[in-house]
Parts: C-alpha cells; structure tokens; sequence
C-alpha cells in the first residue's frame, strides 16, 4: 500500500528533466569549486583596482586613477595590439591546421592508433620543457627550421630575437601541443552520419565536395567551440611568451597577459594589475559576443 | 535537444570566460618555485650531504672552525625559528648542513628553513608579507631591500651588532652597506655575499691572436679597440669580442658610464641623465662597436645562444664584464683557459659595482633574539667560510674559500683589490622604482641595437618615459 501510495505522490520524470539533472549532478563539483575558490578573488579584484596596493602596505583607495593611467598607458597598447596578433594567428593556424590533421587521423589506417599517440604527446610535455625545446628549433644558427630552410636555399629569419619574427614564431609554437583540440575534432568527426557523405557520393560529390558541403558545416559548432576556447586561451597567453621571449625583443611579444602578470608579480602594483584585468576580460567578453553573433551565419546545428 | 546542446556549449563558453580562465593549455605547468622543492634530493635530517658537500667534510669542517659568540641571551626554552632563503639544489644541501650543527651548538632554536628558488623568492614573500606573515629571518636582494625598509618591514640590526663586541664590521664592505640602510644611517640587513664584477677573458682566444692579455693598465678604448680585433667567424662558429653588449640594468652607470663621468640616472635616483653627455658618448661608443664592427652580440644572437647561455661561459667570446660569483663555474669548467683583470678605466676614473644580497630579521618576529644569534653565525667570517661561497661578503673568508673550490689565488687577490679600491654602490640604482626604470628603458634601448631608433632617438625617449617613474623612487 505504502510503495503504491507514494508511486502516485511521485511524478514521473521525463527524459528531459533526467538529462537536466544529470547535467547539472555532474557540472556542479566545477561549478561548486569555481563561486568558492575563483568567485571570492574575481569579485575582490574588482575593489583592487580602485586602490593603489604595493603589498607592504594596506589597499590605498585611488578611485579611477587605475583605468586612466590604463587608457593613457602606450604599453597596454601596445599589449592589447600583440594580444590581438597573436590570438587571431595562433587561432587561425591552430583551428585550420587540427582540423586538417584530426581528418588525417580520422582515416583507416595501419597504426592509426600510433599516429593519434603520437600526435597527441606533446600535449603532455611540461611548459618550460616545451619553451626550451622551441628555443633550440628557432635557434637561428642551429635551429632545425632555419636548417631545413637553409637546405632549400632560404636564409632564415632570426627568429625570436627578431622584432617581426618574434610573434610568428610564437604563433607558429602554439600549435604544438593542440592534442585535445585534435581529440575534440575527432570526437566531432566520428559523430558524422556515414549516410550523408553516401548520399553524397550518390550525388556525385568529390572529396572536396564532400569535405566543404558534408564535413565542414557539420564539424562548424565544433569548431565554434574551439575557435571561442582557442581565442579566450590566446587573449590569455603568457607562460611560454615569459620564458622565451620575456615580451621582447623590444616588446615586440609584450601581450597583455604577461603585461598583467609584470604589473603584478614583477612591480607589484596590484591595482594596476587588477585594472588591467579587468580590461582583458572586457576584452574577451566583447570579443566572445562578437563570435557568437557571427556563429549565426556559419555554425550549422544538426537538429534545430 | 537543440536547447541543451546550445546550453551546454554556452556554459562551457560563459564559464571559462567569467573565470578569464578559457582553456588551460597556456596556464603555467611548473611554477620556478618548484624547482627547489621537487629537485633537492631526499636528506638524511641527521646526515645530511651529497657529492659536492660530503657530510664527513662538512662534520671536520664545522669541527676545525671556531664559531662566534653574542651577548644576546640563549631562549630560555624550545623556541621555531623561521628562515627564508634561496638556493639551488646543490647548496640547499649544504645550508642543511649548516643548520644541523647550528642547532647542536644551540639547542633550544629549532631551524624552519624555507628554500624557494630566486625567481619564485619575492613573489612569495611579497604575499606573505599582504598576509601578515613573514618568517623570523629574510634573504634580501640589495635591489628590493630599500623597498622593505621604507615600509617598516625590517627590524633594525644597530642594537643587537652593538650586543656583539666580536662582530667584526670592519670585515663587511663599508661600501656596499647602504643598500640596507635608511636615511637615517640605521642598518637592517647585513651582506651574506658581496662582489665586484671584473674583466673576465678567454686566455685562448687572445693566445691565438698572440695578443697580450689584459691588465690593470686597460681603458674602455684598449678593451674596445681588442674587442674588434679578437671577434672572428661567422654564425655557430662566431667569436665574439666582447659580451654581453651593455643595455640598461641597475648598474650599467657603474661599470660603463661612470668611467666617462656620466650616469644613467643622478645619483639620488631622482633625475634622468642618460640622455646627456659623456653618458650619450659613451654609449654610442658600444652602439658601434655592435652595430658596425659587429663585435658584439646583436639582440637576434643575445637572445638565441643555445638556452641563452652567456657566450663567454661557452667559450663563445673572447672577454666579458662578468660579477665574481661566475668564479665558481669557471673554476670547474675545462673547455678554456681563462683569467680575471680589473675592469678597465675611462677618463674619469674605474668603478665596479659592489652587489650582494644581505639578510635581515622582520620587524614582527616572535624571535628576535633567537634570529640575531643564527645571523651572528651565519654571516660570521665562520658562516661564511663553512659554507665556501665564491663571493662572500666577509672579506677574511675569500682566500679559504677560494682554495676550496679551486679558484686561482691570483684572481681572488684582483676582485679583493676590486672591493677595497674602488667597487662601490655609487650609481648601482637600488631604490623601489628600479625593477620598472630598466624594464621601460630596455625596449627602447632594444630599438637602437636593432637600428629603428637612433642613438638619441633611443636615449631622448628612455629620458621621457623613465621621468615619471621615479616619483615612485620619493621614500619616506
């Protein structure tokens, strides 16, 4: 009586609301993790960059002084002009060349599973190992691009301590160590209906056809995700710029994440810091909108 | 369907963006901190050593020495010292060992050494110090150490070096003691290791050219004019003649600058003067040499020898403005012959720079006097001598150490003429605005190297963008 009574209190629950539930079950240790241990910080800095604050001395409060120094500050710039450079080459390299190697990767070959390890590896390597690896291959005299180069008859570029080589080579760098951007897109290309590249055939398509007609709008909310993601990491980008180039030469690489991280932990001047923070997440924000606008006219969602 | 995917793909997209977090594949791997924590080998806390620092040598070491005492009382019971210092791997062993014996002589003080690598060093105690929290005994770099004590972060040493009739000052450089002191005169750091920088050169570079080495009769215009003679080949198989070129750095005054009487900035730190003559000629002097007798290396080649190791350590040049500290990598390196002279003189005279690092007890420590007697010790001649440090700031402990590491005696006799006869701290910038001056003036200065700015061009626009900088070097 009682399991029967309490089945007709219970509703039952629609698939969709099961989805929802798990859906949230397992973002919530992110989420939960995120208000604790980033909100607290996110929201204290934005009372930081309303203060002047060395660290040895308690928060002095400055008002707006720090987003005027910001705007008249050429070196932030500066930083936001090599950010862009940077975040649309990196982007654009990174987007078109994993795209193009997760299809190579995607075809029944002998060893498929080797070349997918093998491609996947430098993901793994640590990032200081990765800036030195990278020192030696753009080394000018010794490096393996400037010698391969050189056997054709080309005389490379300086590469790193060059002003207009600096940022290319960087962009060219940040494409190493795209394994999970290749993982993402395979994952994306084995959800493709094997009907529709047949009907395709049937029409008469070729693999170009099939390529730009079939894969190409059916892989385009994948690579939304990961032209979104790429370009947020790449606004964001510092670590290796810090120990190759150390935003140099010139400030040719000075983006504004390490501009941020030199106000901060170099200068210590925290409200700055903040400020320019602040700043770069407006930036993305505004640059993230931007693609969503945009993804009306080119993602393609299989289900509307 | 089509609602949950768009969800989920907004979450994924929103989330990362409100963290300003996006993805992670640019977020730092391994933090320069860990160097020190991950790299130092498991200790035997009861006998610590390894091969460079055999624990048998240590224990006759610490035997043979006599350690010095204080009148500042023994705590009266079990007291935790805090120390913060940085090290490599190798010499952390040694600092073990250090306070191992420290801890035997001294029972009731318990050592809390907290290592973090150099780069890592000020970050960490800058937070500690937002926090409220700093150890009982700090390392101190003579560029931050103004920055500290014009924010009361120090305890002032005068009383407790006044408790200690046998702590012998005459035996610290006198004039590199004013990174550690206020307006007033007090003193809150006292030097761990102190040195000069010297002309080092490559003996093999010059015997193949039968060229004579140089000497204590060298000018700036001997050392350039040998400089273009001695630099040879091309590409991997290039010598250079001198390195590294000067840019701006706290003591670029020093060394290349005060010779011809100019300075980067005045000597309070408070007015640009870079851009005047003789600083102007003097530089412009270096801007040849690189950028038409290509003597030097250019920003392309600074920048890329292999994992940016200085060409001179390599074999790679044949003469270098180097600090004394290098003396230990010399001594040990066989690839080539190499020797030491004063650094030249200009018209106005030779200066080198005295540069060292200090440590100091906080203002809020619990343990003040338990923190001066591991000072005494530590920066004693004794200290300084068990720990066989290159370039030791007690000038009695540079000969033994030298001997124990193998340094010719020859050498140490030039850079311990260098400390007495004209190293100084004069023009060394060191106030709180340093770290930022260098910074705005290196990029720009960059620009000339390369040959988009000229020489005025560059030192007319360091001046306009280091002037409202050094506001920030007014110090109460």
């Amino acid at each position: 009586m009682t399991a029967i009574s309490l089945g007709r209190r219970r509703r039952p629950v629609s698939a969709t609301r099961r989805e929802a539930r798990r859906f949230h079950l397992f973002v919530s240790p992110w989420v939960i993790g995120f208000v604790l241990f980033s909100g607290g910080p996110i929201l204290a800095s934005i009372v930081i960059s309303f203060t002047k604050w060395s660290l040895l001395r308690p928060p002095e409060w400055v008002g707006l002084a720090n987003y005027r120094k910001m705007f008249a500050d050429a070196e932030f710039w500066n930083a936001v002009s090599n950010t862009f450079y940077y975040g649309i080459g990196s982007v654009a390299l990174g987007v078109t060349f994993t795209l193009l190697l997760a299809i190579l990767l995607n075809q029944p070959l002998r060893f498929q599973g080797l070349f997918r390890t093998v491609f996947y590896m430098p993901s793994v390597v640590a990032g200081v190992a990765t800036a030195l690896l990278w020192l030696n291959i753009l080394h000018p005299d010794y490096g393996l691009i400037n010698k391969l180069l050189a056997m054709v008859g080309i005389t490379g570029p300086g590469w790193l301590g060059s002003t207009e080589w600096a940022m290319p080579a960087l962009i060219l760098m940040s494409v190493w160590g795209s394994g999970n951007t290749i993982i993402i897109y395979l994952a994306g290309l084995q959800g493709i209906p094997q009907t529709l590249y047949e009907a395709a055939e049937i029409d008469g398509a070729g693999w170009w056809r099939r390529f730009w007609s079939v894969t190409v709008p059916m892989m385009s909310p994948v690579i939304f995700f990961n032209v979104v993601t790429g370009f947020i990491a790449s606004i964001q980008a510092y670590t290796l710029i810090l120990i190759m180039t150390e935003g140099g030469p010139a400030n040719s690489t000075m983006v504004l994440g390490l501009y941020i991280y030199q106000n901060a932990f170099v200068y210590f001047d925290m409200g700055y810091a903040a400020a320019l923070s602040w700043a770069m997440f407006l930036i993305v924000i505004v640059v993230t909108l931007i693609q969503f606008g945009l993804a009306r006219r080119w993602v393609h969602y299989e289900f509307k | 369907m089509e609602m949950n995917r768009r969800h989920l793909l907004a979450l994924a997209v929103a989330l990362p963006v409100l963290a300003a977090c996006g993805d992670n594949r640019q977020q730092p791997q391994s933090q320069t901190s860990s160097v020190v924590k991950s790299g130092v080998p498991q200790l035997d806390a009861n006998r610590p050593g390894n091969d460079t620092w055999p624990f048998e040598e240590a224990e006759a070491l610490n035997k043979s020495l006599t350690w010095p005492t204080t009148n500042v009382p023994e705590p009266a019971s079990k007291v935790t010292l805090t120390v913060a210092i940085t090290s490599d791997v190798v010499a952390e062993v040694r600092n073990a060992q250090f306070d191992l014996f420290f801890k035997q002589r001294h029972p009731n003080i318990e050592i809390k050494r907290e290592t973090s690598a150099f780069d890592a060093y000020l970050t960490k105690y800058m937070a500690q110090a937002a926090g409220g929290k700093l150890p009982d005994v700090m390392y101190i770099h003579y560029s931050w150490a103004q920055n500290f004590i014009a924010n009361d972060i120090f305890q002032s040493l005068d009383d407790y070096i006044a408790k200690t009739p046998a702590f012998d000052m005459a035996d610290l450089p006198q004039n590199a003691l004013g990174y550690f002191k206020d307006g007033a005169g007090k003193l809150y750091g006292l030097p761990t290791d102190m040195a000069p920088k010297l002309l080092f050169y490559n003996k093999d570079v010059f015997d193949a050219a039968g060229v004579d080495y140089p000497d204590d009769s060298w000018t700036f215009d001997t050392m350039l004019d040998m400089a273009r003679k001695l630099a040879k080949g091309e590409g991997a198989e290039k010598v250079y003649g001198f390195t590294p070129m000067p840019i701006p750095a706290p003591d670029l005054s020093t060394i290349f600058l005060m010779p011809y009487g100019g300075g980067f900035l005045s000597q309070d730190e408070m007015s640009v003067e870079i851009n005047k003559e003789p600083a102007r000629k003097a530089l412009g002097l270096w801007l040849d040499l690189l950028r038409k007798d290509k003597a030097t290396p250019s920003l392309a080649e600074l920048n890329q020898v292999l994992e940016k190791v200085e060409p001179f350590k390599i074999g790679k040049a044949a003469m270098s403005i180097q600090g004394a500290w290098i003396l230990t990598e010399l001594a040990k390196q066989k690839a080539f012959k190499w020797g030491a002279a004063p650094v030249p003189k200009g018209p106005a005279g030779r200066f080198t720079p005295a540069v060292g690092s200090a440590l100091a007890m906080t203002a809020n420590s619990q343990q003040k006097d338990a923190a001066w007697i591991y000072l005494n010790e530590y920066l004693s001649s004794t200290g300084q001598q068990f720990r066989r440090i290159s370039a030791p700031a007690r000038q009695s402990a540079w000969m033994p150490n030298a001997e124990a590491l193998g340094i010719p005696k020859d050498v140490i006799e030039i850079a311990q003429a260098a400390m007495k006869d004209y190293a100084t701290s004069d023009g060394v910038m060191h106030l709180p605005a340093n770290k930022k001056i260098v910074d705005t003036a290196k990029p720009i200065w960059e620009k000339a190297m390369i040959g988009d700015l000229t020489l005025d061009q560059a030192l007319q626009q360091i001046a306009e963008q280091v002037t409202p900088l050094l506001a920030e070097n007014k110090i109460a």
